[in-house]
């Protein structure tokens, strides 16, 4: 069976500029920014591509022998962030490529923890 | 993040408070204009100034009609029932934020200063009831009603954001950045050399029109950066001894120059370096526009998805810059001007 993941429903904001991501963790108080393939990756999982199926497509599309680790390395990085997480909810749906990186780049999760204070709630 | 309580209990305590306000005489009924929206604002007590004196740069002398109400309400005045409180403390207290489950009503809970407000977006109007001002927080004295201000502005094409407002003959720069970049030292020293001032700490954006609007006339320093500053030293100030910054109210003393709204042409982030040659404007992405202004926007506020988006739209729309900065204060103005001429 196909891994899954899905977007943190609760309070997880993210906007694609192209070649970065702004991801907000309204919960944690913490906020990302994704360059390299990670916003590609990062709209995939959106789209709910397993992972098996991202990783077979970029490794083919870019013939870059780290891929699969990097994408790997990649997700665990977001999962350990409360940023996605596993589903049951299988879908068969591709990778597209329409928006994809002309060039493969290693996916990089940037995190900055410095205003968890601005949270409302933070301090009591 | 915010905890969700059945809007049939919701609506009998808001019903409950109404009765308290109802059985009381308004002693002070003023009126304020933010965007294009009017807010009355009814006081039952005889000092306002501690949530007045922000905002006295927006008051309307008279007016008919408003879109929204404030009830504020001293402790030593009435008090509100306590039935909702007792009944869902551990959730108030745990969460800051309950709504209700068909999302009209927003309860705000401050255990610490013992202040509530509780607003009802379906009648557009809010009660905020407080124990006693001696134990609200000074900073609270610079930026009053931003939650209500917040929700009811929330489901509009109006958004808060985080930053300062500067500009020239009706055309403006949002300075933004999270706290310590220089926002607020970049706007003073504008403020300085007679630019336009429509605030600094919260601003509101219209995206409609890409307007910002002033919602306070406040500023904060250090003391160590008030002493570059001559002119501004002999203000009203506050002490504000959790942010060892102190405020600054601008109004009446800076009258001509506080603008209640600018159009936007950039936005900009400011850096201090001491080490900087020179102040300059360095193009930046929209990406990273957004990087510094929607975090510190989003959690002050306990946003929800449509601000973040709000926040991004505009980024996206107008051209963004970073200012670098050294200890030269008049280079500020001097460089932002080149994007308003």
């Amino acid at each position: 069976m196909s891994t899954q993941y899905e977007i943190a429903n609760e309070g997880v904001y993210s906007e694609n500029f192209g070649d970065e991501s702004v991801v907000v963790n309204m919960k944690a108080g913490n906020y990302y920014s994704l360059t390299g393939m990670a916003s590609y990756i990062w709209d995939s999982l959106s789209a709910h591509v397993s992972v098996e199926a991202l990783e077979n497509a970029i490794a083919k599309r870019y013939h870059a022998p780290t891929a699969k680790a990097d994408v790997r390395h990649f997700i665990k990085e977001l999962v350990n962030e409360k940023l996605i997480h596993p589903t049951l909810n299988h879908s068969n749906a591709d990778s597209d490529f329409s928006l994809a990186p002309a060039a493969y780049s290693v996916p990089l999760l940037r995190v900055f923890k410095d205003l968890q204070e601005y949270v409302i709630g933070s301090v009591s | 993040m915010q905890a969700i309580i059945d809007s049939t209990l919701f609506e009998q305590w808001w019903l409950d408070c109404l009765n308290v306000t109802q059985a009381l005489t308004a002693q002070q009924k003023k009126y304020y204009h933010f965007g294009e929206a009017i807010f009355a604002i009814h006081f039952y007590h005889d000092d306002s100034c501690f949530f007045t004196q922000a905002i006295a740069h927006v008051e309307l002398t008279v007016n008919d009609t408003h879109d929204f109400q404030i009830d504020v309400i001293d402790g030593s005045i009435a008090k509100l029932p306590t039935w909702f409180i007792t009944q869902h403390l551990t959730t108030l207290i745990s969460h800051h934020f309950t709504v209700s489950d068909n999302q009209r009503f927003i309860l705000h809970y401050q255990k610490n200063t013992q202040v509530i407000q509780f607003i009802d977006l379906a009648s557009n109007r809010a009660v905020v009831w407080y124990a006693a001002l001696s134990l609200l927080p000074a900073w609270e004295r610079s930026f009053p009603f931003r939650q209500i201000l917040h929700h009811y502005f929330e489901n509009t094409d109006y958004c808060l954001i985080h930053g300062a407002a500067v500009g020239i003959k009706g055309q403006g720069v949002l300075l933004t950045a999270k706290g310590g970049s220089g926002k607020s030292t970049a706007a003073l020293a504008c403020l300085s050399k007679a630019w336009l001032y429509a605030g600094d700490d919260f601003v509101l954006y219209q995206t409609k029109t890409n307007t910002l609007y002033s919602l306070y006339n406040v500023a904060k320093l250090t003391p160590q950066q008030l002493t570059r500053f001559n002119g501004l030293q002999a203000l009203s100030i506050a002490i504000d001894n959790d942010m060892d910054k102190q405020q600054l109210f601008l109004y009446p003393p800076y009258q001509s120059q506080l603008i209640r709204k600018l159009t936007l042409t950039a936005i900009i982030v400011p850096r201090y370096e001491a080490s900087t040659e020179m102040c300059q404007l360095i193009p930046i992405t929209a990406a990273h526009a957004l990087f510094c202004m929607a975090p510190s926007t989003l959690f002050l506020l306990n946003a929800k998805q449509d601000s973040f988006n709000k926040l991004a739209h505009l980024c996206k729309s107008i051209p963004t810059y970073q200012l670098n900065t050294n200890d030269q204060l008049d280079g500020i103005p001097l460089t932002l001007q080149t994007l308003l001429n």
